[in-house]
């Protein structure tokens, strides 16, 4: 191996492992960071699950900026997957059980918390019932971990799975788009609500894709309380 | 031995003759007798329309001859709906008009929100008039002489919050409720201008929500049939079907997408063989998109709907730019073209449909 080489070979080892120590901002292109699975075993479909409100600054969030997602700076701050109350839910990668129904996270009315070792933590919300493991336990990526529910607790109002990645301190949250390796283009075509975003109209191309979401901050300001945009901001 | 060179030779027969068959197909032009392969020998004919990542959700003027979108394409430039020319791929945008909509059908009538009043303005003298009803957005009828409203509870599970649903004149007068459902609510006009297509329960308590349809002049409803956890309802052009989607129903064996004669006394729902997105292309196709996690480009089909038949249009591989993001892509009226945001570079293309 010639020395550009090495020195090419040292930079890309050490930022993969800056990578797998040190959650960063959204700048990556996203096939270098898809570092996570999809949390359902089962592949996306009528029976199984589809993709419901994605991450981001969606027109749904902007319209409860204020209200449900205010924690999140005002975006929905993780992916929505619509599927029947009691689907299985498996771990998005290798990691240990952080925390188990810790409500000061929301989505009812069960949670579960698992810190990964690339620094990263994933929140499973809205689960059916509180799931059978501890603290501490370890888990797989792919291993059921809990069954999706309903916030409304009827299971036929808006049953779903909200998943967040977050980091250690679990006082930022990222794009979770870019951390699953998922085919979020095919599944993005289906669905029926949660598809598109908010626009500022100072800077229109601003937050379109699911991609060029950003990451928040909890409880920091609102970032998508913008003067004039579209769609209106109808009552 | 002797078998042996028996086999070789058919062998080479049968190449020499498979050979002169591929020959006599190229040199007249014959397409395959499939669907399938009909779509993989055509080269389907994609047009980049727009470069440097713009724009999301294009859509086709009333005449199919330009592709629209909302954009700013320079700090000085105005807000508003730009344009492109089909005729004209790569050409600058230009402004279409600074009103960003949403418009009525015909791109006559505007709607805005001022002063938290919702106001429609008629783009071709720019009059203005607010309509009362407290800020909420409208749906032009396909005429431009009615719109229509919901009123929707703010609380409680979603399945069952009471929808109100207004119609007024486009000036604002007039305004009459004319139905109430729980969960669901107004899904569309139809074509006439005086139906209205609803979803949802007509109580509170009914255990599965209704499809229906409302006469806003007489204010009758003619139930066509339930359905539980209706999605992605789209109506034909010529209204007479309805396409849609039911997914993670309880029943499992509902799961699917349907096809609703709605001329139909009794409709029944006919389950289609596809689970995908779709658009409708004119009244008697239908366009799909299967969902194909992972495959490394779409495939258009388009099944007719009068014969049932269905058609592989465009099956693309790794290196077309059909592969749809964001789940923007829109049908011309005239059913000629496609445009769609592609996954490659996040940029407009056109295609010209077979």
């Amino acid at each position: 191996m010639g020395r550009p080489a090495r020195i090419a070979a040292i930079a890309v080892v050490t930022s993969v492992t800056l990578f797998a120590t040190q959650p960063a901002s959204v700048t990556a292109q996203r096939e270098t960071r898809a570092i996570f699975g999809l949390p359902f075993a089962e592949p996306p479909g009528p029976d199984t699950w589809l993709l419901g409100q994605v991450y981001g600054n969606t027109t749904g969030a902007f319209a409860q900026r204020r209200t449900w997602y205010r924690a999140g700076q005002g975006i929905h701050f993780g992916i929505d997957f619509s599927a029947r109350c009691g689907t299985p839910v498996v771990a998005i990668g290798d990691g240990v059980v952080l925390k188990v129904d810790a409500r000061e996270h929301g989505s009812a009315p069960h949670n579960l918390l698992i810190a990964h070792p690339n620094g990263y933590v994933s929140l499973y919300g809205h689960l059916l019932e509180r799931p059978m493991l501890r603290v501490g336990q370890r888990v797989r990526r792919g291993e059921v971990i809990g069954l999706t529910g309903d916030p409304d607790l009827t299971c036929t109002s808006r049953p779903h799975l909200h998943l967040e990645i977050r980091d250690r301190t679990l006082s930022r949250a990222f794009n979770p788009h870019h951390l699953i390796d998922a085919d979020w283009d095919a599944l993005m075509l289906f669905g029926a609500s949660g598809r598109s975003f908010q626009r500022d109209l100072n800077d229109p191309r601003k937050w379109q894709t699911v991609f060029d979401q950003p990451d928040i901050r909890f409880g920091g300001p609102l970032i998508n309380e913008f003067k004039n945009t579209w769609p209106r901001d109808w009552n | 031995m002797a078998e042996g060179l028996e086999l070789r030779k058919g062998r080479q027969l049968r190449r020499a003759l498979l050979v002169a068959l591929f020959i006599c197909l190229a040199l007249t032009g014959y397409v395959g007798a499939t669907s399938a392969l009909s779509a993989m020998q055509s080269r389907p004919a994609f047009v980049q329309l727009t470069k440097g990542g713009c724009c999301v959700q294009p859509f086709f003027s009333p005449d199919s001859r330009h592709v629209l979108f909302l954009d700013k394409p320079s700090r000085t430039a105005p807000v508003g709906i730009w344009s492109v020319a089909t005729d004209a791929p790569l050409s600058p945008p230009t402004l279409f008009t600074e009103r960003l909509g949403p418009f009525s059908r015909d791109l006559s009538l505007a709607l805005d929100l001022q002063g938290g009043q919702t106001v429609i303005e008629r783009l071709s003298d720019g009059r203005r008039w607010t309509i009362n009803n407290g800020g909420r957005s409208v749906v032009f009828s396909p005429d431009a002489r009615r719109i229509m409203w919901a009123v929707r509870e703010e609380s409680g599970p979603f399945d069952v919050r009471r929808v109100e649903i207004y119609v007024a004149d486009v000036d604002g007068s007039n305004v009459r409720l004319v139905a109430a459902r729980f969960g669901g609510g107004p899904l569309s006009w139809l074509p006439d201008s005086r139906h209205l297509l609803l979803s949802g329960r007509a109580k509170r308590d009914d255990p599965t929500p209704m499809l229906s349809i409302l006469n806003v002049d007489v204010g009758t409803t003619r139930d066509l049939v339930a359905v539980e956890r209706l999605r992605g309802a789209s109506l034909s052009p010529d209204g007479r079907r309805l396409v849609y989607f039911v997914a993670q129903a309880r029943d499992a064996s509902q799961n699917g997408v349907y096809l609703l004669d709605l001329t139909h006394a009794a409709p029944v729902p006919q389950r289609l063989n596809f689970f995908g997105a779709f658009r409708w292309r004119d009244a008697g196709r239908l366009l799909y998109i299967p969902l194909r996690p992972g495959a490394p480009g779409d495939e258009l089909w388009q099944l007719d709907v009068t014969t049932g038949q269905a058609e592989l249009l465009i099956a693309a591989d790794a290196g077309s730019p059909f592969k749809i993001a964001n789940g923007d892509w829109d049908v011309a009226r005239d059913g000629s073209k496609l445009v769609f945001l592609s996954a490659r570079d996040r940029n407009v293309w056109l295609l010209a449909l077979p």
